[in-house]
């Protein structure tokens, strides 16, 4: 699967956009997570690592703690998605707008 | 949504095109069903028969499918030919979540300079439904309405 449907794939899960939007605001150990969510620790742990792997989040040690940050590189990835969809898009206009006109002289 | 998600989605194309501004605009709106990538840019796939946009204010922008089947992309906003078209863009999802499609055809030499702009995404963030309900957030224009329309 490709890197922004990870991402998408990811957002999908309402919780995990919630732990998403949580870390946003700094980084956070787990357990803390699991205190402002409605779900378990393990629950909690588990949505992390799939948003780890989307690029999404990052781990990161401080002392014997781990805490878990935004990562930028999964949204970076969802851009990089739309500038191809439009470069694609675009691609096909340009070869269109520059076809010879038929029967049509003057331009 | 923070200002900084909003700027990462700002989306600026530019291209120039051997063409007049007559004929490109023409040729993006009129004649779009001849080289929009229905295919994989759009939401009914290889079911879409033809895009349409409608040349005034106001008009729909909509894929057609096979089976008659219309599915609006947007409303155009703004209609000055050659010069400028605009349409909000909401492929497959709320008209209320769309966001804002701009797209610009500018003289340069001896063919047309083209800037899109894709942008609006700040509307959903200030949306009043977003403060009652968290999973409103932005995000879920990716997560499970735009992936459907775009993936």
């Amino acid at each position: 699967m490709t890197a922004y449907g990870d991402v998408l794939s990811a957002l999908a899960d309402p919780t995990r956009r919630q732990v998403f939007e949580l870390l946003r605001r700094g980084p956070r150990p787990v357990g803390e997570l699991a205190g402002e969510l409605p779900v378990s620790r393990p629950a909690v742990s588990q949505h992390l690592k799939v948003l780890k792997d989307a690029g999404l989040v990052r781990e990161q040690r401080e002392g014997t703690r781990r805490l878990y940050a935004p990562n930028g590189d999964g949204l970076a990835a969802l851009r990089d998605y739309l500038d191809g969809y439009w470069d694609e898009a675009l691609a096909a206009f340009k070869q269109a707008a520059e076809e010879p006109t038929e029967g049509d002289d003057d331009e | 949504m923070s200002e900084q998600a909003t700027e990462q989605l700002v989306l600026r194309k530019t291209l120039v095109v051997a063409a007049s501004p007559e004929r490109a605009f023409e040729v993006f709106t009129a004649g779009i069903a001849g080289w929009w990538p229905m295919a994989t840019h759009s939401t009914g796939k290889e079911l879409v028969e033809t895009v349409v946009i409608e040349p005034r204010e106001g008009g729909r922008f909509y894929e057609r499918q096979k089976d008659g089947t219309e599915q609006d992309w947007g409303i155009v906003t703004a209609w000055d030919p050659p010069e400028r078209f605009a349409s909000t863009w909401h492929p497959g999802y709320d008209a209320a979540e769309g966001q804002d499609l701009e797209v610009r055809f500018t003289p340069e030499g001896d063919g047309t300079r083209i800037e899109l702009v894709h942008t609006g995404w700040e509307r959903r963030a200030d949306a009043e439904e977003m403060l009652r309900n968290y999973d409103a957030g932005w995000d879920i224009v990716f997560g499970e309405r735009f992936a459907g329309a775009f993936g």
